[in-house]
């Protein structure tokens, strides 16, 4: 097992539960998605992960590491993430952003070294982005922005992504390109990924293991072909849905006229 | 980038260098080359060049350095390019040190200390103003800083009040304007304390580079933001409390030099911080020339910045829109 969360418990306050006995875990290559309602839990659960936000109750463990033995650099080469919104005062250079990718393995007292400064340029490759490379990163659009942060999660190096709402703010196209990209990175190098999506389609095509997270507890968890019916999805959001199989491709909709007579 | 670093120390060295032909006391050029290279010359000369000048020289290009190294720091750990040193209180505190002191007779050594500490004191109130749950939330401390700032302001203005009008306020209101005349050589420990400063600054520098992004995301790179963000903030405070103690408080330069450095280098903290250093001694430099040649007095330093910076500062803000 790459990543193994047990009985984790996280709530602001001590009276109100936000996550309630998650537990899952996570092997190498494997694509892991959380779905689930708005406020059902989702990124606090991959900001415990993250050691971003610290759990009442349970452990992590990254291989067989307890998170709580790692300090923040060592954290940081187990674990990349990307965040949901982001956005820079500065107009940082699409090399500098990612270069930042490079810091659990640079001393508070240096700045990148040549082999940083070349191993961000692969990156940077990789997610094609070579001729943008100097390009200040504010004038970049929303999905060129997220390639970049993908970029810099690679250049970071480390086994397990941690990916929240990757699509959010993408056109349609776009949405399918990113998800494609990161799929096959994570196929490709052996890495491992948990990301938090909105669209059901999105989660069927692009993930091996699907939980549906619903007021902080896991109602349903498993791999995509057994988790993903009817039942489940209207458990998870409450309202009428129908899975449709067009040509092999299990298609999830909502119900219309169910929406509008409430 | 290493070319142009090394065309702007060189004119910070000539400059400086030229800078102590500069001077109300009539020493012709040639026996200041004299008084340098050691020949017989009047003492009178040696002390002019030696304990008046060059102090102030050294003073000015320090100065003029630590605020505007202090003023990247600050930009960079605020997420935010208008950003000054004085942001968390620090030139307050200072005033308001320096006006008791005069209130209370005392001699400029006891006033410079009082700036000194209580400059530090209005930083750290307003940093333990903003400190939740061992954490320090940025948008805490601009709201702690602007409560501190104005509190002590306040401060400043019922000392004017209580100060006597013949000899008090006049000394109140020029120290806030700020000037190099007063330093000497008993000062060296600011110097030396605003050098080291400005060095822990430039080794961190690609740091301030993350310290400017999202918290989160800056910890999920690896960095303990906390921690950093408290030793920016010392070190920062360190270095403008030093030089507001001894020279009063200047404006603009913590604010514009970064913001020229950024124009010229772009805004990779790796480079930034060496130019800021460079560049914002020599604008400390040339002001302070100014400052003491243009007429027979001296112009508080304090106005020329603005005078000078606010107009610099247009041109180059237009001259980026264009």
């Amino acid at each position: 097992m790459k990543l193994k969360v047990k009985n984790l418990y996280f709530g602001y306050k001590k009276s109100f539960k936000v996550l309630k006995d998650i537990t899952f875990s996570l092997k190498q290559g494997e694509i892991f998605t959380l779905l689930g309602p708005n406020g059902s839990g989702k990124s606090t659960l991959l900001k415990c992960i993250n050691k971003l936000l610290k759990p009442q109750k349970g452990v992590v463990f990254i291989g067989d590491k307890n998170i709580n033995e790692l300090n923040e650099k060592e954290l940081a080469r187990e674990v990349s993430y990307l965040p949901q919104e982001h956005n820079s005062s500065f107009p940082y250079t699409v090399l500098d952003i990612v270069l930042m990718g490079r810091a659990p393995y640079i001393g508070l007292l240096s700045s990148p070294s040549k082999k940083d400064v070349m191993m961000a340029k692969k990156a940077i490759e990789t997610v094609g982005m070579t001729d943008l490379i100097n390009k200040p990163y504010t004038e970049l659009s929303g999905g060129q922005k997220k390639l970049v942060l993908i970029a810099r999660a690679l250049a970071q190096d480390a086994e397990i992504l941690l990916l929240d709402e990757p699509t959010n703010h993408l056109d349609f196209k776009n949405q399918y390109v990113i998800l494609s990209r990161i799929k096959k990175l994570i196929k490709n190098r052996g890495l491992s990924a948990i990301m938090t999506l909105h669209d059901s389609n999105l989660a069927m095509i692009f993930s091996d293991k699907v939980a549906m997270l619903k007021n902080g507890k896991i109602i349903a968890y498993g791999p995509v072909e057994e988790v993903m019916n009817e039942r489940n999805l209207k458990e998870l959001y409450e309202m009428e849905i129908e899975i449709f199989n067009i040509e092999n491709r299990m298609i999830v909709l909502p119900k219309l006229n169910t929406l509008t007579e409430r | 980038m290493r070319m142009s670093i090394i065309i702007l120390l060189f004119i910070l060295i000539l400059a400086a260098f030229l800078s102590l032909f500069l001077g109300t006391f009539p020493i012709s050029p040639v026996e200041i080359i004299y008084t340098i290279i050691g020949k017989n010359v009047p003492d009178t000369y040696r002390t002019v060049i030696y304990d008046i000048r060059l102090p102030r020289v050294l003073f000015a290009v320090a100065v003029g350095s630590g605020l505007s190294v202090a003023g990247a720091s600050y930009q960079s750990i605020f997420k935010n390019p208008l950003v000054s040193p004085y942001i968390l209180g620090v030139s307050s505190g200072a005033a308001f040190g320096a006006a008791l002191a005069i209130l209370l007779h005392q001699n400029v050594y006891v006033m410079q200390t009082f700036a000194f500490f209580f400059g530090i004191l209005a930083t750290l109130l307003a940093y333990f103003l903003a400190k939740e749950k061992g954490r320090v939330p940025v948008l805490s401390l601009v709201i702690a800083g602007v409560i501190v700032n104005s509190f002590f302001q306040a401060l400043v203005g019922m000392a004017k009040y209580f100060a006597d009008t013949q000899n008090q306020l006049p000394s109140i209101v020029f120290w806030i304007m700020g000037s190099f005349s007063g330093v000497d050589w008993d000062n060296v420990s600011v110097l030396i304390v605003i050098l080291v400063g400005i060095g822990v600054m430039y080794a961190i520098r690609w740091y301030l580079n993350i310290m400017s992004m999202d918290d989160e995301e800056a910890k999920s790179l690896g960095v303990d933001v906390d921690k950093f963000r408290k030793v920016i903030i010392v070190v920062s405070t360190l270095i403008t409390a030093s030089a507001v103690s001894v020279v009063g408080i200047i404006g603009w330069v913590g604010l514009i030099i970064p913001h020229v450095s950024r124009l010229i280098v772009g805004p990779d903290n790796v480079k930034v911080i060496p130019v800021s250093i460079l560049l914002g001694g020599l604008f400390l430099l040339i002001a302070d020339d100014l400052a003491r040649t243009i007429t027979t007095g001296e112009i508080p330093i304090g106005i020329l910045t603005s005078l000078v910076g606010a107009p610099f500062f247009a041109y180059l803000y237009h001259l980026q829109r264009r």
